[in-house]
């Protein structure tokens, strides 16, 4: 059995310690490329989202290298998220590719129990005792790992507005996250830590400078994979910004189990400041992008950039009414929607202008 | 009299006879938009749902079409009208994009729809708006069992009234149904789509009218049994929980297996969220399926589609279906 999974972000990361530690196969997916992106977008629909094409290019390319069992998200309604596996299924078994398919319910309730019973029982005898027992204390290590790795990102983007050097702070912070990786038990990882703290501490900064604020808010996948934005957070930053996103893999992870009161507090005040414009909960992150964007402007930000890809059902509606909170506001608001046509030389170009724009509007206002 | 103004848009094509039902009988006066046609584009305030679907964008250009003729604007924001399943979120935001569009010119009624809620959602959701009207529980009572009346009565005509009357009388209560003589027609060809998809002049073409011309009897999922179409959609390996996808999923899969229905048209709109991802999965099903060879056409809407085009795809489908019709007679 090799086990494979999506990439997004540095996810690939904890989940391959989680498999490594359980001592399941696992097969990491090729790094996300022109060529994944042709894979998926070539079979599917052009209205699927972008998220979709790029995590059926993931599976294809996994299914090449020998990978045999696929492990996925699930989530609610109201988004099309909740059917990928669906209909990626169908998709793979016409292409001919074998496979078998677990998904992670979002809820764990009797339903989704049910739906996965079949793939479950398979699963069952080809793990033996010791996957099964090791099983927390692997989710144990893959959660530190995760945590570990939004500290070090996070750490990143402070430093990342104030590099001297441009394009030092990636470097690092990839050496950084490649130190992480190679961590194996619960004290390695904090060893690791404190190592790429360290690693990022070394990056040249300019303390004097004060870099423009901005924040990035948006549906969560292209917020978080720089493959997907093509680097829009690594951009903004080397143009000396600094960037702040809500949306981590711990945050959405709490959500979903109803736990971590601090986040849940922080959401429902993004919510609450949603409901001027929107008197519903739309679902997904269309709220909170509206909610986000107006909190941040009084929070005394320079500006936010709002990332959706292409025919997003929730983020549709909030692109809408986010024309109208920035133009009430006073507020730029920079709305990419990403799909396969886009280039990087435009979004580059956008960037540029909007860091231009936002600088003049500093000077002219402090 | 109060003047209430319902856009001709979205669900309108599915809950008309309803809401016009219980406005008249609380003794307003029911607007309804005309057809915006070509020029809806131009308009500026369209571009509050310039990355939408085409329906959704007509809803917009409706609002605006109504905001000066009416006092109050009836858009419902319908979260779900099954037990169980829930509609595409983009209706969620609905009143609050044409709140936005029309700048508070008139006031907006946009009380929730959810039927997953209470015991009686229709008879929450017309004491909300009834007593908003400022009227009494017993008179809402009233008019509100009146409208299920005559919306029963109208989704047992539907069929018929879409094989006898011209698109534009369907949806005209004035026009009695006609009786159910056999329709003219050797043809008997499915349409399956969202209601605002089939009977919307300005997304749809008249694709039933034009099928008509061509000969062809219309089947529609509301002729099928609701129990059937979720048994079928029951047996997927996820359920899908928009409504109005399971009603297309179920009803595609029914059609495609019968005998008597000779091919099946989807229409769908271009960017729709649910449908682009249902479009795919049908095609990819009934790929595997070999031995269906009832011919399957998906078409695509959006503003730029036309009528010639629609004509010419539709015309080259019938002749697709009479072909393997005679093959199978023989």
């Amino acid at each position: 059995m090799k086990v494979t999974f999506p990439h997004l972000g540095t996810m690939h990361i904890f989940c391959k310690a989680i498999a490594e530690t359980a001592g399941i196969d696992y097969i990491v997916p090729p790094k996300t490329s022109k060529r994944t992106l042709t894979l998926g977008v070539k079979h599917s629909n052009e209205c699927i989202c972008l998220p979709f094409k790029i995590i059926l290019g993931n599976f294809i390319e996994a299914l090449e290298l020998g990978a045999d069992t696929i492990v996925m998200v699930g989530s609610g309604p109201p988004c099309r998220l909740g059917l990928y596996d669906l209909v990626q299924k169908v998709i793979l078994e016409d292409l001919g590719l074998h496979y078998r398919w677990l998904t992670i319910p979002p809820r764990l309730d009797w339903p989704a129990l049910l739906k996965n019973r079949d793939e479950t029982r398979e699963l069952k005898k080809e793990l033996s005792l010791k996957n099964i027992t090791t099983f927390p204390y692997a989710l144990w290590i893959g959660w530190k790992k995760m945590m570990a790795c939004e500290r070090l990102e996070k750490l990143a983007l402070r430093v990342r507005a104030r590099e001297v050097i441009t394009g030092r702070t990636e470097k690092m912070l990839q050496k950084a996250l490649a130190g992480l990786d190679k961590a194996k038990t619960g004290r390695a990882i904090e060893r690791a830590i404190i190592e790429g703290e360290k690693i990022l501490g070394s990056v040249d900064q300019d303390r004097g400078r004060q870099p423009l604020r901005v924040a990035i808010v948006g549906e969560l996948y292209t917020v978080m994979d720089p493959q997907i934005n093509r680097g829009v957070e690594r951009k903004l930053g080397e143009m000396g910004v600094e960037v702040t996103r809500t949306s981590w893999f711990s945050s959405h992870i709490l959500r979903s189990l109803g736990v971590g009161r601090e986040n849940r507090r922080e959401r429902l005040r993004y919510y609450r400041a949603s409901l001027q414009y929107l008197g519903y909960d739309v679902g997904a992150e269309c709220n909170v992008s509206i909610g986000e964007t107006i909190l941040r402007a009084k929070d005394g930000y320079d500006g936010v950039v709002h990332l959706m890809p292409f025919a997003c059902m929730p983020e549709t509606t909030a692109s809408g009414i986010l024309d109208r909170v920035s133009r009430d506001l006073g507020f730029p608001v920079l709305t990419l929607i990403l799909d396969e046509q886009e280039n990087e030389g435009r979004i580059t170009t956008l960037l540029e202008a909007f860091v231009d724009m936002l600088m003049w509007r500093r000077q002219r206002f402090h | 009299m109060r003047r209430i103004g319902i856009p001709k848009a979205l669900m309108y094509y599915r809950f008309f006879p309803l809401w016009s039902a219980f406005f008249r009988e609380l003794g307003c006066e029911v607007v309804i938009s005309d057809p915006v046609g070509k020029g809806f584009l131009g308009r500026q305030s369209v571009a509050y749902f310039e990355d939408s679907c085409l329906p959704m964008k007509l809803m917009v250009a409706h609002c605006l079409d109504l905001v000066e003729k009416v006092d109050t604007l009836f858009v419902p924001r319908l979260i779900s009208i099954h037990r169980k399943y829930i509609m595409c979120p983009k209706f969620r935001g609905v009143p609050d994009i044409i709140k936005l569009a029309t700048g508070g010119q008139a006031e907006v009624m946009d009380e929730p729809f959810d039927f997953r809620l209470g015991n009686d959602p229709w008879g929450a959701f017309s004491r909300a708006i009834g007593q908003r009207l400022g009227w009494r529980s017993r008179e809402i009572l009233a008019a509100s069992r009146g409208a299920l009346r005559v919306q029963a009565k109208f989704e047992k005509d539907l069929v018929r009234r879409v094989n006898g009357l011209a698109i534009r009388d369907i949806f005209n209560l004035e026009r009695p149904t006609p009786e159910a003589t056999s329709p003219a027609g050797n043809l008997d060809v499915a349409l399956i789509g969202h209601p605002y998809n089939l009977y919307d002049v300005d997304v749809g073409k008249d694709v039933i009218g034009m099928a008509r011309e061509l000969g062809c009897r219309i089947a529609i999922a509301d002729s099928l049994d609701g129990y059937e179409i979720d048994k079928k959609v029951s047996t997927l390996s996820k359920e899908i929980y928009w409504s109005s996808g399971r009603e297309i999923i179920g009803a595609a899969l029914i059609f495609l297996a019968r005998d008597d229905i000779n091919g099946v048209v989807f229409l769908s709109s271009f960017k729709c969220g649910i449908d682009a991802l249902l479009q795919e999965y049908l095609k990819r099903v009934f790929k595997g399926q070999r031995e269906s060879i009832i011919p399957f056409l998906t078409l695509s809407l959006d503003e730029h589609t036309t009528v010639q085009g629609m004509a010419t795809r539709l015309e080259a489908f019938v002749d697709i279906c009479r072909d393997g019709k005679r093959k199978d007679a023989r």
